[in-house]
């Protein structure tokens, strides 16, 4: 197990090395910071040099890539803002609690109403409530989240606010000035069903055929045979063994969970990290977006190394010896 | 009064195309400590039967028209699912086929068996584990104390048949409902398995229904013996009577049908032709006339009743004991069996 993981861990690194230079030489090609201030009539071409020689801008891809890379791995340090006048570590700091707080309770939504869900309908499959959670579920895949998001916040925070003449849900942002963690809750509730909705459809589907599944094995009929409870066969007996496949999903997921957060945190102007990478694009603020991309790929790799080693402690019977 | 008494037993299924007539009018008795084998061929009845007995059959599409399971008095087709879940596992306990897939995979062996000990019996979970042990020892599995805490799948496909029926025995049940026990299992390790669950009975006085396909098994251990075909009973009586003097012709025919190691080569087999019938249409007359090697023109028209013929062995033909004898004789003689 440990020598697995320690294997793992080695190839996660190539493959970040990769990630990390395709990320940095991707954002170069986008453009070059210093191409508008060459615009501006007031900046001396002596200027330009003397800021393109500090930040290392004169030399070559690879020489850069070089110097980003050894800061980001001997300090931490993942260089400046051409926009912001700041360090990029201290903007990123300052988004990360949003993000966090957005995703971690969408996948806590998500999984509160996804798993009892489509347990309930595997057990009553093909009930009525079955066939309408089936439709709903279509429904949210088919959705863009961009276009949820909107219509949710015309109908709950603009249609509902007018009609009540109280505003319960707000449109966008964090927070109201002074306002505490009710108010937070009426920021947060919109954003976070949007990004939930899709998860929800898919963790719905999955579990109810992870379940389904489960439901025809023999050892429920000789858990039945031992004299145990309806309950306690589905509940202990085939729950423990359907939930297998879920966990895994559930760290696999988290990936697509960040794609979403992006699409979601710009139309709600959820100050988090997807916000920053959407705008940190549109400004040419490279450092940022590469930091971002960056941080994204650690994150897939992590996660799914996180799904491997959850899977062998849920199920036995794997081991990666 | 019996341990276990089946009167009449209908067990039918609402499906699709029709009504499946699974079980149709199945009677037997079972004393205690007493083997009764059940044989047949697959989709005789013969499983649906013995998950009848545990009323396990799903409801719907399974349900009961007819019929009593009288254990201990009670009949178990009017009993409640409270009343059902404490004879379970503890009355009437039940080892399956495939013991690959019969244990859960993600609880140990150990947890499994003391599950079934704790439901039935006030024990600590101490006292349970023990019980676990001690019943791993009593069917050989070597080095109880460790492998208890082990799960299914690191042990063999023997060993977990031998955890199945420690798990089955822990709380000592009065009858063992065994559903082909031995059918996944290679050779050798069927006979173990099969001499375990003889020992297993002289010492703790378990009745055992053994439910077979393999005329070998039943040989060996039952006392007396029920043939089922097309959802019945199609004869019945001891072991010795059904194996050396088989009057109903489908068991004569499968007895027929298996090779003997001391009559190689001289005697023919005789196959038994055809599929075995549609338990949602069945034939007119007798369900084995289309593939019985006997049949004549009154088999066509009449169902035959389960009937003794001779003292205590009963099957369900049409045809005369003359008839079914002279019948035998004409057939062996094609095959070239020596009277």
């Amino acid at each position: 197990m440990l020598a697995y993981i320690i294997r793992k861990i080695l190839f996660s690194i190539i493959i970040l090395f990769v990630a990390s230079f395709v990320i940095f030489y991707l954002v170069s090609l986008s453009g070059d910071p210093l191409q508008e201030l060459a615009l501006n009539p007031r900046v001396s071409q002596e200027d330009i040099e003397r800021l393109a020689a500090t930040y290392g801008l004169d030399q070559p891809v690879y020489v850069q890539y070089g110097i980003w890379i050894r800061d980001i791995l001997l300090y931490g340090d993942f260089g400046l803002s051409f926009k912001q006048n700041t360090d990029v570590n201290s903007i990123i700091a300052a988004r990360i609690w949003p993000t966090v707080l957005l995703m971690g309770s969408s996948l806590i939504f998500t999984l509160a109403i996804a798993i009892p869900f489509g347990i309930y309908s595997a057990i009553k499959k093909y009930s009525l409530i079955d066939n309408i959670g089936t439709f709903l579920s279509f429904v949210g895949f088919a959705m863009p989240v961009f276009f949820l998001g909107l219509i949710l916040q015309l109908v709950f925070a603009v249609y509902l606010t007018e009609w009540l003449g109280v505003r319960v849900f707000y449109v966008s942002g964090m927070s109201s000035r002074g306002g505490g963690v009710i108010d937070l809750l009426q920021h947060l509730f919109l954003p976070m069903v949007t990004l939930s909705v899709v998860s929800i459809a898919t963790f719905t589907r999955f579990q109810r055929s992870a379940m389904l599944d489960v439901l025809s094995a023999e050892y429920l009929r000789t858990a039945r045979a031992k004299g145990l409870s309806e309950r306690t066969v589905y509940l202990k007996h085939a729950l423990r063994n359907a939930l297998i496949p879920t966990i895994t999903l559930i760290a696999l997921s988290a990936v697509s969970l960040i794609a979403g957060a992006v699409i979601t945190e710009t139309v709600f102007s959820w100050p988090g990290l997807g916000f920053l990478l959407i705008d940190s694009l549109y400004k040419g603020d490279y450092n940022v977006a590469r930091a971002l991309l960056l941080i994204t790929a650690v994150l897939t790799v992590l996660f799914n190394l996180l799904a491997d080693i959850a899977y062998s402690i849920v199920d036995p019977r794997v081991s990666y010896d | 009064m019996a341990l276990l008494e089946v009167r009449d037993l209908k067990t039918h299924f609402r499906t699709p195309d029709g009504i499946v007539k699974a079980v149709d009018g199945v009677s037997f008795t079972l004393e205690a400590g007493e083997t009764l084998g059940i044989v047949g061929e697959s989709g005789s009845g013969k499983s649906v039967t013995a998950l009848s007995i545990m009323r396990l059959n799903p409801q719907p599409p399974c349900y009961y028209p007819q019929g009593e399971i009288l254990f201990e008095g009670r009949n178990l087709l009017e009993a409640g699912e409270r009343e059902l879940r404490d004879i379970r596992g503890n009355d009437i306990a039940m080892i399956f086929q495939d013991p690959m897939t019969s244990l859960n995979p993600v609880f140990t062996v150990g947890d499994q068996i003391m599950e079934a000990v704790r439901i039935h019996q006030k024990v600590s979970k101490k006292e349970a584990k023990d019980i676990a042990i001690q019943a791993l020892r009593d069917v050989g599995i070597p080095n109880p104390e460790r492998r208890v805490d082990e799960y299914p799948h690191q042990y063999s496909g023997g060993m977990r048949q031998r955890a199945m029926i420690a798990m089955a025995l822990a709380c000592n049940p009065k009858i063992l409902i065994a559903d082909e026990p031995t059918t996944a299992l290679d050779v050798t390790i069927q006979a173990q398995i099969l001499e375990l669950m003889v020992e297993l009975q002289e010492k703790y006085g378990t009745a055992i229904i053994m439910i077979t396909h393999d005329l070998g098994v039943v040989a060996q251990l039952a006392d007396k013996i029920m043939v089922m075909y097309g959802g019945r009973a199609v004869e019945t009586g001891t072991t010795d009577d059904v194996f050396y003097d088989p009057l109903m012709p489908y068991t004569w025919s499968l007895l027929r049908s298996i090779p003997r190691l001391d009559k190689a080569g001289e005697v023919r087999l005789l196959p038994i032709r055809g599929q075995p019938p549609s338990l949602i249409f069945l034939p007119p007359g007798c369900n084995f006339n289309p593939r019985c090697p006997f049949a004549k023109d009154k088999c066509r028209e009449v169902d035959p009743p389960l009937e003794e013929k001779r003292p205590g062995h009963r099957a369900a033909c049409i045809l005369s004991l003359q008839e079914i004898e002279e019948s035998k004789h004409r057939v062996d003689e094609e095959l070239g069996v020596e009277q």
